[in-house]
């Protein structure tokens, strides 16, 4: 009797054991949900959420390949719908991009020569992975998208996610074989940025609106709108000098950034594979100071970064990332 | 003859645990990326369909912690804050089982407009607890259009899930009938 009243409160509703039963389930939800906030970055769910997206990664490829297929189509819709007018566009880009591109060829050139003169160390090309995107945020409260690479493709925590665009979030937590990447948007969101135009440095944190806020802004370099906004570098996270957005006018005194790179309508993303900054611990001064003899050699101030071989794509995916 | 009964009791096993199954894969659907031409599309709630679906009209199906599990599994593959949609669920379909008298044997329209209320309270309770747990006020936007998206999905869903449901009640009645028989 006592077994069949145990196994009810796993099974029913009504009796005295399944309301008990419903009780603890709750008070074992809010203890998940302050253990889980209590301090979020640190949390002892991650590496469950990291092992979940793993498991489940293969098979949430799958569910979301009619889907893609979908949204490809409705793409293919579009772009017929507006070709010629799209066409003309992309004729004009075009040839501002190659008046571009000859500026920037020039400027590299002298770039590197100046380097060569001043004898500074060779900025390391980033390694590239391009994923495939396969889940949503997943919800209203979260802004987050799981990613079909992981360690086993060299991805860590921290590093910049991009698409051609520019930047759209960091990875927050890498599995074997999946990702979570924390979008720009994403309330928990918060990267050093500075403003192409005055030099002004200021916090991008994003609110889970479409246009993340721009605070900490210096009050004697205002922030005007239409200005770029790019990655300072500053947390030792994200490299310098990513694309991140324009700034637009927001409800009173906020600036907000609209993103170059929107997130609703990225499908595949490219990680940049660099090694988060690390700075040289106080007791290594003196090693320091003998490494900066040396023509090559890293100072404290400077970020120690992987070689750089060639780029690397995802598991069957196309070299590029794409929207 | 004892292989055949215990193929039944499985059988019968298998049944029973299907809508909590249809819930996990729900939770799978929901976090799928859908978008169309450059507009991202909220998903519907479809977690909370089967739930509430199952919870008007064959309650036994969907205990308290096959709604735990299927709201904890929606928060950790989502990456969200883990117990929320958990919390949602248990608190709203507490809520919903005292109407389920009410609304039970008076048709599609009373279960869609039950739906109607049970969706709109979950989300504002969702957002209560976001709230509390991310310490900042969440946009409505999202919610909203979700919302929505949701309410006009339940329709389909709800007759995909009577025809799960039948299939399931017409399995388990061959089930049966075959053990009378035996014994």
């Amino acid at each position: 009797m006592a077994r069949r009243q145990s196994l009810g409160m796993f099974s029913g509703r009504g009796s005295p054991w399944a309301r008990g039963f419903f009780i603890i389930l709750i008070l074992l939800s809010v203890a998940l949900l302050a253990i889980d906030r209590a301090r979020p970055e640190q949390s002892p769910f991650n590496g469950l959420k990291r092992t979940v997206a793993d498991g489940i990664g293969p098979a949430m490829t799958l569910i979301s390949a009619p889907l893609r297929a979908l949204n490809q189509f409705s793409d293919g819709l579009a772009s017929n719908w507006q070709s010629a007018r799209r066409v003309r566009e992309l004729e004009r880009d075009n040839r501002n991009l190659m008046q571009w591109r000859d500026l920037a060829l020039a400027l590299h050139e002298k770039l590197i020569r100046y380097e060569e003169l001043l004898g500074a160390p060779q900025t390391p090309t980033p390694i590239v992975v391009t994923a495939r995107v396969i889940t949503d945020s997943g919800g209203p409260f979260v802004r987050a998208r799981l990613v079909n690479v992981g360690e086993d493709n060299g991805v860590a925590e921290g590093q910049a996610v991009l698409t051609h665009n520019g930047l759209i979030g960091r990875v927050m937590s890498a599995g074997k074989r999946t990702s979570r990447v924390l979008l720009l948007t994403d309330l928990n969101s918060r990267i050093p940025v500075f403003i192409a135009e005055t030099g002004a440095h200021a916090i991008l944190a994003g609110d889970n609106s479409n246009k993340p806020r721009l605070i900490y802004v210096a009050r004697d370099k205002l922030p005007a709108v239409g200005m770029r906004v790019m990655t300072s570098g500053e947390d030792g996270v994200l490299p310098r000098g990513l694309a991140v957005g324009q700034i637009v006018e927001g409800s009173g005194t906020k600036w907000r950034v609209s993103l170059f790179s929107k997130p609703d309508k990225v499908d595949f993303v490219n990680i940049l594979k660099i090694s988060p900054i690390t700075f040289i611990e106080s007791d290594a001064e003196d090693k320091v100071e003998d490494d900066a003899l040396e023509p090559e050699g890293v100072t404290s101030s400077e970020p120690v970064t992987a070689p750089s071989p060639e780029p690397e794509t995802g598991p069957g995916l196309p070299d590029t990332g794409e929207e | 003859m004892a292989g055949t009964g215990a193929l039944q009791r499985l059988s019968v096993v298998v049944w029973a645990i299907l809508p909590f199954f249809i819930a996990l894969v729900s939770v799978m659907l929901y976090a799928a990326p859908l978008r169309i031409g450059s507009v991202s599309i909220p998903m519907p709630l479809f977690p909370f369909m089967v739930i509430y679906f199952w919870s008007m009209t064959r309650p036994e199906f969907m205990p308290w912690i096959a709604i735990f599990l299927t709201g904890l599994f929606q928060d950790v593959l989502t990456g969200g804050p883990v117990g929320l949609w958990a919390l949602t669920y248990l608190l709203s379909t507490a809520i919903i089982s005292t109407q389920t008298e009410v609304l039970a044997g008076r048709g599609r329209t009373a279960l869609w407009a039950g739906f109607v209320i049970a969706i709109v309270a979950a989300s504002f309770m969702a957002w209560v607890f976001a709230r509390i747990a991310l310490g900042t006020d969440p946009s409505f936007g999202r919610l909203g259009i979700e919302i929505l998206v949701t309410l006009l999905t339940f329709p389909l869903a709800g007759k995909a899930f009577a025809l799960v449901q039948r299939a399931t009640n017409h399995a388990r009645r061959l089930t049966v009938n075959s053990t009378m028989a035996r014994i």
